[in-house]
C-alpha cells in the first residue's frame, strides 16, 4: 500500500502568554508521534478528552501550527509549507466538523457555501462549470437540488452535515479528516452519515482520518486505529486485533469500558477503571505519560519515555511489554 | 452574493434574501413598524414645517406673549411671543441631525475600531483596548465643559463631544462579536478552503456581525438625542435663538404654568425614544431567525 501522510516526531504545542507575574506557559498537546496513513484506508484515532486528537487534526490541515517535526503529504511538508503550497493541500485534504450547523455560515445559502472552496481554490473556474459541480455534488451526498438556494438554519442537523460532507467533496480531496463528526447527531442519523461517508469513501477512493471517542463507530468504521493518550501514541495496530489482543494497559483499559449490547455479557464483565484524571498537557509526567494511572508500572515508567516498538504486529509505547 | 442558480433552468423554489426575509419579519411586528412610521414621519416634519411654515422660528411677537395652544399657534407660543411649533421642528432638526451624525460617525469609528482589534488579537487588541479604557473614565460633562473653554461654544462642538464619547460602546461590542466569530467553525472552514483573511472578514465576519451592530445603532440613536438633550439643558452647545428640543424642555420646565411649552417639546421627545426602542426591538428579533 502506498503511504499518502508520513508523520514523523510531530508536536504541537501552545504557549499561553504569561501575564506581568506569570511565567510563560507551554500546553504539549501533540508531544512527538510517529505514524502513517495508507492510501485508501480509514485510520481511527481515539483518546480521551484532551488527549490531543483534535490537535493532531487541526494541525493537518493548517488550523493549530506545528511546532515541529514534520508531516509530508504529497511531498508537501505540512510543518513548513506556504500559503501556495498549503492551498494544494486544502484542494486534497478537506475536514468534516463536529458540530453541523456551527460549521455552516448562517448568511450563506447552500449554493454558495457549497461552492466555496471551489470558487476560492479554481478561481480560472466559470460560474455555470461551478454549479453543475455544486449539483452533482449535492446529489452525491443525498441533497436534493430544490435545496440550493435555502439557508443553513431551515435544515436538520444531519442534512447540515451532509452540506459539510459536500462542501469537503466538490473539490475531490484524497483525504478526509472527520474531527468528530458524527458525534453531534442523533444516533439514526449518525448511522446514516456513517454509512455515507462509507459509500462516499468506495465510490471516491477516499482516505479517511476518523477521529472520535465512539469505540463502537470506530470498530465499525475504520481498518487501523491509534489510540492517543497526553498527546502521545500508546498503541496503533489492525482494529481487529486491537479489539481483539489490547497490549497497551490504557487501550485494555479503554476497550474494557466500552458497552456491550448483551446484557448477560454485560452484566459479568469486569470494568477495568482507571484512577485518577488525565494530567495536566501543561507538564506532563516525568517518563511514561500514562505512569500516573497505569497499574502496571514500574520504576523504569517512571524515569525514561518509552518508544514505540513493534509488538505483535502492534506499534506499541510501553515498557513493561516484551 | 457571488452565486445564484436564479439563471439556471432548475425548478428552484424561489427563496428570499437575507435581508429581504428580515424585512418581512419586520413588516408582520406592527410595533416595529408603527414605530418606523413614526420616525419617518417626525423627520419629514422635522425637514419641511421650518421650511412651509409662514412664521420664522425666532420671529418674536410682543402682542402673543405666552399664549396657549389655538388654531393660529397650534403649541402656543413661548415668554417671547415665538410659535411653538415652528420652534419643536426646527429643534428637531438639530436633535435628529447631531442625533444621526454623530451616530453616523459612531459606527463607522466603531467597527473599524473594534473590528480590528478583535481579528488582529494578541498585543495590538490589548492595547487598543485599553486606550478604550481610559477613554471611559473620562467623565462626559466635563469633558464637554473642557472642550468648550477650549475651543468656544458651537453646535459642532456638542457633536464632536457626543460621538467621542459614544463610540468606546461600539467598539468594545464590535470587537466582542469579532472575538466569536473568529473562532466559529464555519471561519475555520472557509480558511480549510483556502478563502484569504480578506475575504473571511468581508464575507463571513461582517455579515455576521451587522445583525448585533445595526440593533445596536438603533439603541444609539436615542442615547445620543438625551445627550444633545442634556448639553443644551445646560447651555452647552445649541444657544439662543436657534433652539433643540433640550433647550425647548429647559425652558419649558422653568415656565411650569405655561403647560404647553413642556408638554409639547418633551412628548416629541419621548415619542420619538419610544420609537426608536420599539424599532431596535423588532430589528433584533427579526435578525434572529432561531
Amino acid at each position: 500500500m502506498k503511504k499518502i501522510l508520513e508523520i514523523r516526531d510531530l508536536k504541537i504545542h501552545f504557549n499561553i502568554a504569561g501575564g506581568l507575574f506569570k511565567p510563560k506557559q507551554t500546553v504539549h498537546a501533540v508531544d512527538g508521534i510517529n505514524f502513517d496513513v495508507f492510501e485508501g484506508e480509514t485510520i481511527g484515532i481515539v483518546g480521551e478528552s484532551g488527549c490531543g486528537k483534535s490537535s493532531l487534526a487541526r494541525g493537518l490541515c493548517g488550523l493549530n501550527k506545528i511546532t515541529s517535526g514534520s508531516a509530508l503529504f504529497n511531498n508537501i511538508d505540512l510543518a513548513t509549507a506556504n500559503s501556495k503550497e498549503w492551498n494544494e493541500v486544502h484542494k486534497q485534504m478537506q475536514f468534516i466538523f463536529q458540530d453541523p450547523v456551527a460549521a455552516l455560515d448562517p448568511r450563506m445559502t447552500v449554493a454558495e457555501i457549497i461552492a466555496e472552496p471551489l470558487e476560492t481554490l479554481y478561481p480560472e473556474m466559470k460560474k455555470t462549470a461551478v454549479m453543475d459541480k455544486v449539483l452533482a455534488t449535492m446529489k452525491l451526498v443525498g441533497l436534493s437540488h430544490n435545496q440550493i438556494n435555502r439557508y443553513p438554519q431551515e435544515f436538520s442537523g444531519g442534512q447540515c452535515q451532509r452540506i459539510g460532507i459536500a462542501r469537503a467533496l466538490i473539490l475531490e480531496p484524497k483525504v478526509l479528516i472527520c474531527d468528530e463528526s458524527v458525534s453531534a447527531l442523533d444516533v439514526s442519523i449518525k448511522a446514516q452519515i456513517i454509512n455515507l461517508l462509507q459509500e462516499l469513501q468506495q465510490k471516491l477512493k477516499l482516505t479517511i482520518i476518523f477521529i472520535s471517542h465512539d469505540l463502537g463507530i470506530v470498530k465499525h468504521i475504520c481498518n487501523r486505529i491509534l489510540v492517543m493518550y497526553l498527546g502521545n501514541i500508546m498503541e496503533l495496530g489492525d482494529k481487529k486485533s486491537i479489539y481483539a489482543t489490547p497490549l497497551h494497559p490504557y487501550t485494555q483499559a479503554l476497550l474494557s469500558a466500552v458497552p456491550v449490547a448483551n446484557p448477560n455479557i454485560e452484566k459479568n464483565k469486569q470494568v477495568q477503571l482507571l484512577d485518577g484524571d488525565l494530567p495536566s498537557p501543561l507538564k506532563p509526567p516525568q517518563g511514561c505519560v500514562f505512569n500516573t494511572r497505569c497499574p502496571q508500572a514500574i520504576d523504569k515508567c517512571h524515569s525514561e519515555r518509552p518508544q514505540c516498538r513493534l509488538i505483535n504486529q502492534h506499534m506499541v509505547s510501553c515498557h513493561i511489554l516484551n | 452574493m457571488f452565486i445564484k442558480a436564479k439563471n439556471l433552468n432548475l425548478e428552484t423554489p424561489k427563496t428570499k434574501g437575507f435581508w429581504l426575509s428580515v424585512f418581512g419579519r419586520l413588516s408582520k411586528n406592527k410595533l416595529a413598524m408603527t414605530s418606523a412610521f413614526i420616525i419617518l414621519a417626525l423627520t419629514i416634519l422635522c425637514i419641511c414645517v421650518p421650511i412651509f411654515s409662514s412664521v420664522a422660528y425666532d420671529k418674536t411677537n410682543w402682542g402673543e406673549i405666552m399664549q396657549s395652544p389655538s388654531s393660529g399657534h397650534l403649541f402656543g407660543t413661548d415668554s417671547l411671543g415665538r410659535d411653538l411649533f415652528v420652534r419643536c421642528f426646527i429643534g428637531g432638526r438639530i436633535t435628529f441631525g447631531i442625533a444621526f451624525a454623530a451616530a453616523f460617525v459612531v459606527l463607522l469609528v466603531g467597527i473599524f475600531y473594534g473590528a480590528i482589534a478583535g481579528y488582529i488579537g494578541g498585543r495590538v487588541d490589548t492595547i487598543m483596548m485599553r486606550i478604550v479604557d481610559v477613554l471611559y473614565g473620562i467623565p462626559f460633562l466635563f469633558f464637554c465643559i473642557l472642550l468648550i473653554t477650549l475651543f468656544g461654544n458651537s453646535m459642532a462642538l456638542s457633536f464632536i463631544a457626543i460621538a467621542a464619547i459614544s463610540w468606546l460602546d461600539m467598539s468594545r461590542i464590535v470587537r466582542g462579536q469579532t472575538l466569536s466569530i473568529k473562532h466559529k467553525e464555519y471561519v475555520e472552514a472557509a480558511m480549510i478552503s483556502g478563502v484569504s483573511n480578506f475575504k473571511i472578514i468581508s464575507r463571513h465576519v461582517i455579515p455576521n456581525l451587522l445583525g448585533v451592530v445595526i440593533v445596536y445603532a438603533a439603541l444609539t440613536v436615542p442615547n445620543m438625542i438625551v445627550l444633545s438633550a442634556v448639553l443644551s439643558f445646560f447651555g452647552l452647545g445649541v444657544t439662543e435663538p436657534m433652539t433643540s428640543w433640550g433647550l425647548l424642555i429647559a425652558d419649558g420646565s422653568q415656565n411650569m404654568q405655561a403647560w404647553w411649552l413642556l408638554l409639547f417639546p418633551a412628548s416629541l421627545m419621548i415619542i420619538t425614544l419610544l420609537s426608536f426602542a420599539f424599532l431596535a426591538n423588532g430589528l433584533r428579533d427579526a435578525l434572529d431567525p432561531r
